[in-house]
């Protein structure tokens, strides 16, 4: 899990190295290819079940298997709260009583009820609100558009500055908020423009542009502090979504992903990664490495997408992206602030739901009296949905055509 | 006293997402035409080239210069003009420029061009090229890193890192080769009046402590 999303911003790159028609070349996060992989384990190949490498089957099905694991847990969480509340909790008192079951709350995405998760929850949302502006002035001053690692071409590049520089004003001043929604929703389609890596990439940044376009056209008249349940539920969604994609992307475009391994070595000792690889035949090892790294992302930013452990998985995120911005990369990493605020207003909201409220009513109907039933449903549904949500786009991956990425 | 909040609708919206999509679109076809064309424009084989030196207009100066010049067989019979602008015109200064007409572009290698004009005992504060759009630049240098390397080498820099204010900012990216013998500057594409400066590239090059053997411009596809 530690080096993840060292990737999240060298994706990016995809594009430069693809479908730009002019310069496409490297410019921020070093990829340059090492020794190649064998492009026929990402492949359809003759005479296997499928036609997929044995390791990518096993691989995807060991994450299927602990993302299902986590949605048994998610859906069998309240049973869990309540021997936590009657067994444990009961048995405590004072201070660590309540410490216990406000770290439950927050492990199990129930609200928490404490004054300084509040004050934390309004400050995270003002720095989510604002903090975008920040990074459109850094990149301004760097002469990129969005973000650093997307260069304005010098025929251009004042125009573009200056229009960030007024958005960011906007933003700051906390003026005409949905008009900059609209403005940061539209930058990121125009983004598509330079290939559909790009757009992936900047999904972060389309997650500030929710929330101000769901916010009100007074908004210069209102301290904005919290987020609705709908805007949560947008935020997270699309929040999510962004690391499924980065994740499937980095599949697809395996000699990118390995190539920044190959100038980053350390990142491949990541622990969550080798067990996801565990078993796997060590002459792939770079291979299997590339698709455990990916269905990781592939597997937390769904969780996040759906709403399940949203805040643990988004504290995870928060401390791996502060960590690459402060430690590990430095400046050139300023872009996280996107992905950081984002985690950060949702981690800290009080309006967290799943996208799978009927398997918790009918969960929640079958607790009294029927828990074979109860199992098998939470059961089912949590390896069907981890199923569909690996292994059929895995399987679609292998027939994908990547000589354009060439 | 804010009596009603109102909210934007989604098709509001959607409708003002693409319309600013529209305009950025927009302004990328007026700004950058060349992201847009769908016929790549033939180089120019003539281009122009501009030498800047503090001595050009002393007495003899220039002759020597021309001559140090004609030992170049790609600017032997190159034509030539000099003038003088800014503050090269102040009594006293006696800087100018030589502007040469460059036949054949892909003869051109400045590191030839650098020592020649030593060899003579002069040295061009800058030299400046135009005329070409999208091209780069191909060194030979015998002490590169190549991209394979794992250990025991030093890569080439970052753009980042090189670049210093205004220098190099026509400089889009470095890559080498991967035999390690060959290092490529891209050059960002240029508007028909813009020159770009080899002796930023120079300077550059000497902070990282490389000297390439040759420096050739090419303008063929990569």
């Amino acid at each position: 899990m530690k080096a993840r999303f060292r990737f999240v911003l060298a994706l990016g790159l995809g594009v430069l190295l693809a479908p730009v028609p002019v310069g496409a070349h490297e410019r921020f996060v070093k990829h340059d290819l090492k020794k190649h992989l064998h492009d026929a384990f990402f492949r359809q190949q003759a005479g296997m079940h499928f036609g997929m490498d044995p390791n990518m089957i096993q691989i995807g099905l060991l994450v299927t298997f602990v993302l299902a694991a986590f949605f048994v847990f998610f859906f069998l969480r309240e049973g869990l709260d309540e021997f936590l509340r009657y067994r444990i909790l009961a048995r405590l008192r004072g201070s660590v009583q309540r410490s216990v079951h406000t770290l439950a709350c927050f492990i199990m995405d129930k609200p928490v009820r404490t004054g300084w998760f509040y004050a934390l929850g309004e400050w995270s949302v003002i720095m989510f609100l604002r903090s975008p502006a920040l990074v459109l002035m850094y990149s301004a001053t760097n002469d990129s558009l969005v973000m650093p690692s997307y260069p304005l071409e010098p025929t251009s590049a004042v125009i573009f500055k200056f229009i960030q520089v007024l958005l960011a004003i906007l933003i700051l001043t906390q003026t005409m908020l949905p008009l900059c929604g609209a403005l940061v929703i539209g930058t990121w389609f125009y983004l598509f423009r330079w290939g559909p890596f790009v757009a992936i990439d900047a999904i972060p940044v389309v997650t500030a542009g929710i929330l101000y376009a769901m916010s009100p056209w007074q908004s210069h008249k209102l301290a904005i502090t919290r987020l609705n349940a709908q805007q949560t539920r947008v935020i997270r969604f699309v929040f999510g979504l962004g690391f499924v994609v980065l994740g499937w992307a980095k599949i697809y475009n395996h000699d990118l992903t390995v190539g920044v391994a190959d100038n980053y070595p350390w990142i491949m000792n990541d622990p969550m990664v080798g067990f996801f690889k565990m078993g796997t035949d060590p002459a792939l090892g770079r291979e299997a490495w590339v698709l455990s790294f990916a269905l990781a992302e592939v597997m937390s930013g769904f969780m996040m997408m759906m709403g399940v452990f949203t805040r643990l998985w988004g504290t995870i995120m928060i401390i791996m992206f502060t960590k690459l911005t402060l430690v590990d990369f430095g400046w050139d990493e300023i872009p996280h602030l996107y992905p950081i605020g984002a985690a950060l207003a949702v981690v800290t909201s009080n309006h967290l739901r799943s996208e799978f409220g009927l398997v918790e009513r009918i969960e929640y109907a079958l607790r009294s009296g029927a828990p074979a039933k109860r199992m098998a449903l939470v059961t089912v549904s949590a390896v069907t949905i981890a199923f569909f949500a690996v292994m059929p786009i895995l399987y679609f991956l292998t027939f994908t055509d990547r000589s354009w990425l060439r | 006293m804010i009596t009603k909040i109102r909210l934007a609708t989604a098709p509001q919206i959607l409708a003002m997402s693409i319309a600013w999509m529209a305009i950025l679109f927009g302004l990328d076809y007026i700004y950058n035409p060349q992201l847009w064309a769908r016929t790549v424009e033939a180089p120019s084989s003539v281009v122009p080239l501009s030498l800047h030196f503090h001595h050009l207009r002393c007495t003899g100066c220039a002759d020597d210069i021309k001559r140090a010049l004609g030992t170049l067989p790609w600017l032997k019979d190159a034509p030539t003009a000099e003038h003088a602008s800014g503050d090269d015109t102040i009594m006293g200064n006696y800087a100018g420029w030589l502007d040469v007409s460059v036949q054949d572009v892909s003869q051109i290698d400045f590191v030839a061009l650098d020592q020649a004009l030593r060899q003579e005992g002069y040295v061009a504060s800058q030299i400046e090229l135009g005329g070409l759009r999208h091209f780069r630049l191909e060194g030979k240098a015998r002490h590169l890193c190549p991209p394979t390397a794992h250990e025991g080498c030093e890569p080439l820099p970052d753009v980042g890192t090189v670049r210093r204010g205004d220098r190099l900012k026509w400089l889009d990216s470095m890559t080498t080769d991967i035999s390690g013998s060959t290092v490529v500057f891209h050059v960002r594409f240029q508007q028909p009046k813009d020159r770009i400066d080899i002796k930023e590239l120079f300077a550059a090059m000497d902070d990282y402590g490389m000297y390439p053997y040759t420096l050739h411009v090419v303008t063929t596809a990569e």
